[in-house]
């Protein structure tokens, strides 16, 4: 702002009242860019019959008031009120000084320069469900990719767009990687979903990998920080970030009672509950339903209106087939313009038996779509690597995933046009193929 | 018999407790709060004197050398308790007791007469010999560097060279005047009826001048007015005997019985998030904890049948409790029922016209908005829930140049959610529209923003991380202004930048300490405005405790990351 002059004035009246009443016609005048404040006593006075104010004038040459105010005084005098002896042009200085010592500022047209709108996100990621489209992870990220799971722990729980704004920091947004990622992470052990809104870090646990050399070696899923990681002695690391993962982070004991014993000095030392877990990956592969059970308990009902959207039915290749009513059982690609005229792809799966859309893993919806269209995958075990491979065009529901990562503590690798989990016993490869209606080859190898 | 350490804590969290990031903390620490502590501690009142002269008093002289401290760097020693925390209140106590002598034949500006006869010492003396030169002025300081780094905002400052204004400048309303207000209160109740919330209450207070005494006049001549410093923890305070007054049935005496403040309910904000499918607003309810706990309390909350424990989120605040809520229930209000008979009995969302909702002030990228605090700051973009019929008055603010938004505001049954308002400027008077509160509401604190935004933040230090430090973005009218970044403990400026408006700065954040950040015009005459930011190494982040209910259910059991829990 320029040097700003003043021009005294003095009336009869309490200082709230006047001020008001010239704030008033200066706005109503539009005279803010002339006379941006002004100063008056503080709101009490002791000469009830005498009081000052300064108005506070920006102009080409200090001390010659623009027209426009020189027509305001002329209003003033017609409300007694009166520019005074001396007072034509001053400073701040020169009124603290003789006149107010105390004094109260009232601006009233200062505005920011320059503000610029910065838009709110409120919604960056409309469906963080739609993996139609996998990019290529960021195999240099490997820090990063580590980072976010400590920032995730330290949290513990959040919103989806703060998770997004933490991948953005870290530079891991390229394309849709974010929700690949979470993905990814859940399939470790390491997140969920709590609801369509917000993540949660899983609790932190040591997870037993099962072995023919009968030894003792654990991986973490869950919270981790660097002091939770560098409290274990033998520890191994295994980068994943070609894969797009933080690193898998293996530990070796002794013994059981080494195990025993130290998991409770570090939970107290670190403060946190540090669990002991044994062969999960069986464990929730015996727990989860076959196919339609997974239908039935794990898609969320949603609901819809049709009409508003473009939809495209799952061919058992691609959406290629355009539908104005949905009629089958399937999945289907649903296109909508949002409110800035962007289009929004969502992907649900129709039940014409129920009349009813329901929502769940992307894969899932695949996998199940593909089911209805009596196609039977062919997955297969190498023995004795223990690899399990299974087709990439039908990538099993997340949970069944999670169940053969946990195996290994390792994300599975792309090996032509297929997906191969590490350590997973032929027993564990037929209970999943079991219960997903697939069916099962024993070879040697994979290739 | 309480020792000198055990007051210590109790007083540091009968001023803490409860108050979220970002206050303004005053001391306001008078014969009531003695009263209530000491009955915390199982012992009598006049033990915190005693405590006070046993450690303070030697060779009949004040000797404060062993209460100093180093001053504050590193972020481990954010938590611990200053030694001399329990002298300052003492301070603060004889300021109010000055105060409520004020009419008893001692002199006004006579602050050492009471500072000696509460120490035992001869009241004519004046400022103690060991005091001489301001000894207290370095405990003063680090006191306020202790809130900084906590992420409070100090209030204590002298006036002149008179030292002992620093303990004058925290008392905010006495016994004396609380009796009064609560007189006040009882004798027009029809003109204040019981839903009103502080800002009304100041606004008709203010229009109610001549029939409060006249410290209460003065109070709120200077105190009461929007803009000023010490209007929030005014309000507050005469919010807090308001509800009293509201709780006691509106008893026309106030007797000791409803002095103790817990019994008040606690208050409810509103918090919001997107539904990322549906991109609906879902509302959700922010318990604020209580004020003054100086003991931990366990309280659980009914509605709709289902009971949920209050789990401390950050200071202030518990975290948002698991229902959602719909516009309608927004627009009645709510009263929420807890088991506790004596601390919080309710939880209640007022019933209200309008809602501000601002971006989380501890991660603002997070895309959650909630009434974290009261006003929105300069420049930075916030929500508005409001009823319909407010729109008119809304417009008559985009008018007038204080506000803007550009999107169309989503309806939400007979409210308006504007989700891209923003202030920018801080010349509201003279505006006239019919719903004075929302204008009280939207005008901002201050008249120059530092905002910090991005990075990654460790919530459990409140610092962020190394190189992931915040962008620092300027809101201010002034041109040309200094922008200095210093590193507390060396006074060394790390970095230094000429801002306008809208400049956004990312210094490197490279080196793990604590800086301040200073915004300053040639025309300032104060220090100007002020941030701190902690850098931390990853190496010190810890673990938080996951959600409880973040997991897959199957039919007896459920999954949670690689965990199978039973239930």
């Amino acid at each position: 702002m320029d040097e700003l002059w003043y021009r005294g004035y003095r009336t009869r009246g309490t200082p709230t009242a006047i001020a008001d009443k010239v704030v008033k016609e200066i706005k109503k005048r539009n005279l803010g860019q002339y006379a941006p404040r002004i100063c008056t006593e503080p709101t009490k006075t002791k000469r009830p019959d005498e009081l000052y104010f300064f108005i506070a004038i920006n102009s080409e040459v200090i001390g010659q008031p623009p027209s426009e105010i020189i027509e305001l005084e002329k209003w003033l005098r017609l409300q007694h009120i009166n520019i005074f002896p001396a007072s034509e042009c001053i400073f701040q200085e020169d009124f603290k000084k003789h006149w107010l010592q105390r004094f109260r500022e009232i601006a009233y047209t200062r505005q920011l320069a320059e503000w610029m709108p910065q838009a709110i996100e409120t919604s960056i990621d409309y469906n963080p469900f739609d993996l139609s489209e996998e990019p290529v992870p960021d195999e240099k990220a490997r820090q990063s990719y580590n980072h976010l799971l400590y920032w995730l722990s330290a949290h513990g729980n959040g919103s989806w767009q703060g998770y997004r704004s933490a991948c953005k920091e870290l530079k891991l947004e390229k394309a849709n990687e974010p929700r690949f990622l979470f993905r990814r992470l859940r399939s470790l052990g390491h997140s969920e979903y709590i609801d369509e809104g917000h993540w949660t870090i899983a609790p932190s646990c040591l997870v037993k990998i099962e072995s023919e050399d009968q030894d003792h070696k654990y991986f973490i899923a869950g919270g981790q920080s660097p002091n939770l990681i560098n409290s274990f002695r033998n520890q191994e690391v295994t980068a994943q970030s070609n894969l797009g993962a933080p690193d898998s982070v293996f530990i070796s004991f002794k013994s059981n009672l080494e195990v025993q014993t130290l998991l409770p000095e570090i939970s107290r030392q670190l403060n946190t509950q540090l669990m002991l877990l044994g062969n999960m990956s069986k464990k929730i592969a015996d727990l989860l339903p076959n196919i339609q059970g997974w239908q039935q308990s794990f898609l969320r009902e949603i609901s819809i209106f049709p009409e508003l959207y473009k939809i495209l039915k799952w061919t058992g290749k691609d959406f290629s087939k355009w539908v104005k009513s949905p009629d089958e059982f399937g999945m289907y690609k649903l296109t909508h313009h949002n409110v800035d005229g962007i289009p929004v792809d969502y992907y649900y799966f129709f039940d014409p038996g129920q009349g009813k859309w329901f929502q769940g893993d992307w894969y899932g919806l695949r996998y199940l779509a593909n089911r209805h269209l009596e196609r039977i995958p062919i997955f297969i075990h190498a023995y004795p690597e223990n690899y399990f491979y299974i087709p990439i065009g039908d990538r099993i529901p997340d949970i069944y995933e999670r169940s053969l990562i946990l195996a290994s503590g390792e994300l599975p690798t792309i090996h032509k046009d297929g997906i191969i989990y590490k350590n997973v016993s032929l027993s564990l490869a037929e209970l999943i193929a079991a219960k997903l209606g697939a069916r099962i080859d024993r070879r040697n190898d994979v290739t | 018999m309480a020792s000198y350490e055990e007051w210590n804590e109790a007083l540091l969290k009968y001023v803490i407790s409860g108050m979220p990031r970002g206050s303004r903390i005053y001391l306001a620490i008078d014969d009531e709060a003695i009263n209530f502590i000491s009955g915390t501690l199982n012992t009598l009142p006049g033990n915190f004197l005693e405590v006070i002269q046993e450690r303070c008093i030697r060779n009949n002289n004040v000797r404060l050398n062993h209460l100093s401290v180093e001053p504050i760097i590193f972020q481990e020693q954010h938590h611990q308790t200053p030694p001399y925390f329990g002298f300052l209140c003492f301070m603060v106590l004889a300021a109010y007791r000055m105060g409520d002598n004020v009419d008893q034949g001692v002199a006004r500006g006579d602050y050492f007469y009471h500072f000696n006869s509460m120490l035992g010492l001869p009241v004519d003396q004046g400022r103690p010999s060991a005091m001489e030169g301001g000894a207290e002025k370095s405990l003063w300081e680090n006191w306020n560097n202790w809130l900084r780094v906590n992420g409070y905002e100090p209030t204590a400052s002298m006036r002149g060279e008179r030292y002992f204004t620093y303990a004058r400048s925290q008392p905010l309303l006495r016994q004396s005047d609380k009796d009064s207000l609560w007189n006040f209160f009882s004798n027009y109740q029809n003109k204040y009826p019981d839903f009103l919330d502080k800002d009304e209450i100041i606004l008709k207070l203010r229009h109610d001048f001549n029939y409060l005494t006249k410290y209460l006049q003065e109070l709120i001549e200077v105190d009461g007015k929007l803009g000023s410093q010490r209007y929030e923890a005014l309000a507050d305070a005469i919010f807090e005997v308001f509800g009293m007054w509201v709780a006691s049935g509106k008893q026309s005496e106030r007797t000791e019985a409803f002095r103790d403040t817990f019994s008040n309910p606690l208050l409810m904000g509103l918090y919001r998030t997107e539904n990322f499918r549906s991109n609906e607003s879902q509302f959700y309810l922010l318990p604020k904890q209580p004020k003054r706990s100086i003991q931990d309390i366990e309280i659980t909350v009914t509605f709709k049948s289902e009971n949920a424990a209050l789990i401390v989120d950050r200071p202030g605040w518990f975290e948002t409790l698991k229902w959602n809520i719909a516009i309608d229930e927004i627009e009645k209000g709510l009263e929420l029922i807890t088991n506790s008979s004596r601390v919080a009995n309710k939880l209640i969302l007022p019933k209200r016209d309008f809602w501000i909702l601002l971006p989380d002030p501890e991660f603002r990228d997070s895309g959650i908005f909630a009434s974290w605090e009261e006003r929105p700051e300069l420049g930075i973009p916030f929500l508005l829930l409001a009823k319909k019929e407010l729109e008119t008055d809304l417009k008559v603010l985009k008018n007038e140049g204080l506000l803007v938004w550009s999107k169309t505001p989503k309806e939400i049954g007979a409210w308006l959610e504007f989700s891209d308002l923003v202030v920018v400027s801080d010349a509201w008077t003279g505006v006239s529209i019919a719903q004075k509160n929302l204008l009280n509401q939207l005008r901002p604190r201050n008249s120059t923003t530092i905002s910090l935004n991005g990075g990654l933040k460790d919530p459990n230090t409140n610092a962020w991380l190394v190189n992931h430090g915040p962008e620092i973005t300027i809101f201010t009218f002034e041109r040309d202004l200094e922008l200095q970044i210093i590193r507390v403990g060396e006074d060394e400026v790390y970095e230094s930048f000429t801002v306008n408006s809208n400049d956004k700065k990312q210094p490197k954040w490279d080196v793990p300490g604590r800086y301040l950040i200073r915004a300053r015009s040639e025309s300032d005459s104060d220090s100007g405005r002020e941030r701190q930011v902690a850098i931390i190494d990853w190496d010190a982040i810890t673990l938080s405790t996951p959600e409880k209910h973040g997991s897959i259910q199957m039919e007896n059991q459920s999954i949670f990351g690689a965990w199978v829990k039973e239930g």
